[in-house]
């Protein structure tokens, strides 16, 4: 009689340790994106060791629970595979060391996240709270941005160009980095408000999502607000309500989607300087790097080029689709098995007047480049294998486990999203990896407990019968 | 028998990744040719790395570059050299619409055609008292 209530302490410290180190990582990862060096450093010395503290509790949990059934899905052995071939990419890679310390790292991550798939299924509480964490860390990383517009208002925001208006940047190293995470928060705080117990906690994730909301418009990241609209549209149109009740939410997000582009739209970029105001003496100037730069090579009107200048829209790729023309030719280089895990940043030269990024900003594009076409036919049947997973559990009957479904699968398509308009899905130092990675793999392991006790209910059935 | 089935399916994934490790290698190694021969051929239409036409320079912290003129353009050919003297990237902007471009920069390793660092760092200083 007393062995279960030790057991459920036991339990909860283990829970309470997972939570921690979570929010530790995602804020360190934060750090470690920063714009503002002393955070800088802070992250850079820590987050490999956080990550690999976390699979260490993780593995401990997983042993201390001992699962009776272990979940199965072909999204598990598809993860294990991708991350099997960025492993072994490590010897063709063009640099092997740093793909051996970052496939390992990838593999440590994907490790604990299905340790805990495996540790909480059955479990949507203790799924609750580790997805709560993953919330909670968002939260605390727009309170820290907005300290830092507190503090130091420079570096908070980046100042307007002739390209792009004032945008800001909170803590992140430039005006994408934390929407990243902001973006696949949303749907979480979704979950945590219609789920929230009292009226103290609906009222404080209102509140934390109306942060993350505003955070996202004022930093001017498009693909953010659309992959956030994204995952708020399935957490809306899979509640177990009826289909008026879920287009209602639906248009809800969608307004909401449009007064943030509208607010977006306010701020200007600096008008063009006029002609001959900046014309110095007439003296050659020898650095060709002053006049010409490699960066802006190609497509810069200064230099006669007969490209349109570049006008930020909402569904404009600001100089990428360039970006990724040139990516797909230098990724044809090397078509089966590319440059090497986490080599996007090497292969890819950025030589484009009006994009400004060492990455082609697009996660498919960065996959085909890092692993070829090999890697990127696993990678997109990891991520069919795990829609496939999610629609299956959608048929779970209403309560906690299919609202944590829900929850998961809403991550999953807007990180889907903005993978289209950011690299970042593989890049396990990434600010929002732990977020993307963990609602993965409990995604797979709550779907295969749903059909579970769906098998268990009809076993039920027909003895009754 | 039942164990037979996943087994098979570990060995031919294995098998797998052995083959895609052979792809993998030999198409960086192709592809480093290709940059090389490149690289090559516009080294050889640079001729001497201190030649009249050389018109301006470029320094960045992976590399330097010498630039060299051809007819009205300044900056129709360029070399760029890392510190051990490795032509790691070469750019012919002779036809201003198509620049051909080859680069090696993220595996200078595999560069074969070097020049003179010594002899890039004098005509960069020459470039610059001008």
């Amino acid at each position: 009689m007393t062995g279960a209530p030790t057991a459920d302490r036991i339990d909860a410290l283990y829970l309470r340790a997972i939570q921690l180190v979570l929010v530790a990582i995602v804020l360190n990862l934060a750090f470690a994106s920063s714009i503002n060096n002393s955070f800088l450093l802070l992250g850079r010395a820590f987050r490999f060791f956080l990550l690999f503290e976390l699979a260490v509790v993780a593995g401990a949990y997983q042993t201390w629970r001992r699962p009776r059934a272990r979940p199965e899905g072909v999204a598990f052995l598809l993860a294990g595979l991708f991350a099997a071939v960025a492993v072994a990419s490590s010897f063709w890679s063009v640099d092997a060391h740093r793909t051996e310390t970052r496939s390992g790292a990838f593999l440590i991550l994907l490790l604990a996240a299905a340790a805990l798939a495996d540790a909480t299924v059955g479990r949507p509480d203790a799924v609750r709270a580790i997805l709560a964490a993953l919330f909670v860390a968002s939260v605390l990383v727009a309170l820290l941005g907005l300290y830092m517009l507190w503090v130091a208002h420079g570096q908070a925001v980046q100042p307007a160009s002739f390209q792009y208006p004032a945008r800001y940047r909170g803590i992140g190293q430039n005006p994408n980095t934390v929407p990243l995470l902001l973006a696949l928060a949303i749907p979480l705080g979704l979950w945590l408000f219609e789920t929230a117990r009292t009226a103290a906690g609906r009222v404080a994730t209102i509140a934390s999502l109306v942060l993350l909301a505003g955070s996202i418009v004022a930093s001017g990241s498009r693909g953010a607000a659309i992959a956030a609209l994204a995952g708020a549209l399935v957490w809306a149109l899979t509640a177990p309500i009826g289909w008026r009740r879920r287009f209602l939410y639906a248009a809800v997000a969608a307004a909401a989607f449009v007064a943030a582009v509208a607010i977006m739209q306010i701020p200007k970029a600096l008008p063009p300087s006029p002609p001959g105001a900046s014309n110095g003496p007439g003296r050659v100037v020898r650095d060709a790097e002053l006049t010409n730069p490699l960066a802006d090579e190609i497509g810069n009107p200064a230099l006669g080029s007969k490209a349109p200048p570049i006008h930020r829209t909402l569904f404009g790729t600001s100089g990428r689709a360039q970006a990724w023309d040139a990516a797909l030719h230098q990724a044809a280089k090397r078509p089966v098995s590319g440059y090497g895990f986490a080599m996007e940043n090497r292969a890819f030269v950025d030589r484009w007047y009006g994009f400004d990024s060492s990455v082609p900003e697009n996660s498919y594009i960065g996959v085909l480049l890092q692993l070829g076409i090999g890697g990127l036919v696993v990678f997109l049947a990891l991520v069919v294998a795990l829609a496939v997973a999610a629609v299956q559990a959608l048929r779970a009957p209403p309560g906690p486990t299919r609202a944590a479904i829900r929850a998961c699968a809403s991550v999953l398509v807007a990180a889907a999203v903005l993978g289209l308009a950011q690299s970042y899905l593989t890049t396990v130092g990434n600010i929002a990896s732990p977020l993307i990675w963990i609602p993965a793999l409990l995604l797979p392991a709550l779907a295969w407990d749903a059909q579970r006790q769906r098998g268990q209910g009809d076993e039920a059935a027909v003895d009754a019968a | 028998m039942r164990r037979a089935g996943p087994l098979a399916v570990v060995l031919l994934l294995l098998l797998g990744l052995a083959v895609l490790v052979v792809v993998g290698r030999n198409e960086g190694r192709r592809h480093a040719q290709e940059e090389n021969r490149g690289i090559a051929e516009i080294r050889a239409l640079v001729g001497p790395l201190d030649s009249r036409s050389v018109d301006r320079y470029r320094l960045l912290p992976q590399f330097s570059c010498l630039l060299y003129g051809r007819d009205d353009n300044a900056f129709a050919l360029e070399l760029c050299v890392d510190r051990v003297g490795r032509v790691v990237e070469a750019i012919d902007r002779r036809n201003r619409r198509k620049p051909r471009i080859y680069s090696l920069r993220e595996d200078a390793s595999a560069a074969t055609v070097r020049v003179d660092r010594a002899e890039v760092d004098r005509v960069i200083r020459k470039l610059l008292h001008e």
